[in-house]
């Protein structure tokens, strides 16, 4: 029991100190906000709840309809 | 030859996203274009190969200690830290392809086919031989199956699809065909 204990602590440190280093990992210039650059495409399989309808999204259903 | 059949069982016939379903998630939502498939495709290999390898080692220390039942936690913590050590590296080395998988790379942590193979590979009593073997397999099939599928998905958004089955329906059509084309191939071995 205390195995499994100490066992799940030291995995859990570690995970929280990768974690931590991942998040001070600047981010590349071109992707600063992914989300943010997300201007939606209504696409269910995407996890982002950031489904805008864009104009560009609008037109394209437009389109679709002619 | 035992170990060609456990590579091509693993990769084509019992293949994980079309035999086992598992994986589902980046195989739908990362299959948009070839690129960031398979570079999807070749980040869970990389993880794939790097959990089993630790499952391995970490799965005759449960068992020597007597704490079989901790390994689901265990495994899922080793697959959570590989991701976020490859979400860092990806992040500093290979920008356009951090931008491309976005919000899908760390979701790699809760891919099942990850998990599913840790799991397979110890139940089975695989050596490591055969676990390196039959995690490649996996992760080659996983990379192959979401690269032909963001192919075929990438031709079909020239095609003349009919309205009411234009995105994800006739991406799930094209998935099934495939699951059936794939599972023709059962015979072979």
């Amino acid at each position: 029991m205390i195995t499994a204990f100490v066992l799940f602590i030291v995995l859990a440190c570690i995970f929280l100190l990768v974690t931590y280093l991942n998040q001070k990992t600047p981010k590349p210039e071109s992707a600063k906000d992914i989300i943010a650059e997300c201007g939606g495409c209504n696409n269910i399989a995407c996890g982002n709840k950031l489904k805008v309808k864009t104009e560009a999204w609008v037109e394209e259903q437009k389109k679709n309809k002619e | 030859m035992e170990l060609i059949s456990l590579f091509f069982a693993a990769a084509v016939i019992n293949n994980v996203i079309l035999s086992q379903f598992l994986g589902i998630c980046p195989f739908l939502g990362v299959s948009k274009k070839t690129s960031g498939a398979l570079g999807m495709g070749a980040a869970v290999m990389l993880v794939l190969i790097i959990t089993s390898i630790i499952s391995w080692g970490l799965s005759t220390l449960l068992v020597e200690q007597g704490i079989v039942y901790m390994d689901i936690i265990v495994y899922i913590l080793v697959i959570a830290t590989t991701v976020q050590l490859l979400e860092m590296i990806i992040k500093k080395f290979f920008p356009s392809m951090y931008k491309t998988m976005g919000v899908y790379l760390p979701l790699i942590t809760t891919n099942c086919a990850i998990l599913g193979t840790a799991i397979v590979n110890i139940n089975n009593g695989h050596t490591f031989v055969e676990l390196m073997t039959y995690t490649v397999g996996i992760g080659v099939g996983f990379a192959l199956v979401i690269w032909l599928f963001s192919s075929i998905r990438m031709r079909l958004e020239e095609a003349p699809v009919p309205k009411g089955f234009k995105g994800i329906p006739i991406a799930l059509i094209v998935a099934t065909v495939m699951a059936i084309a794939f599972s023709s191939l059962s015979g072979m071995f």
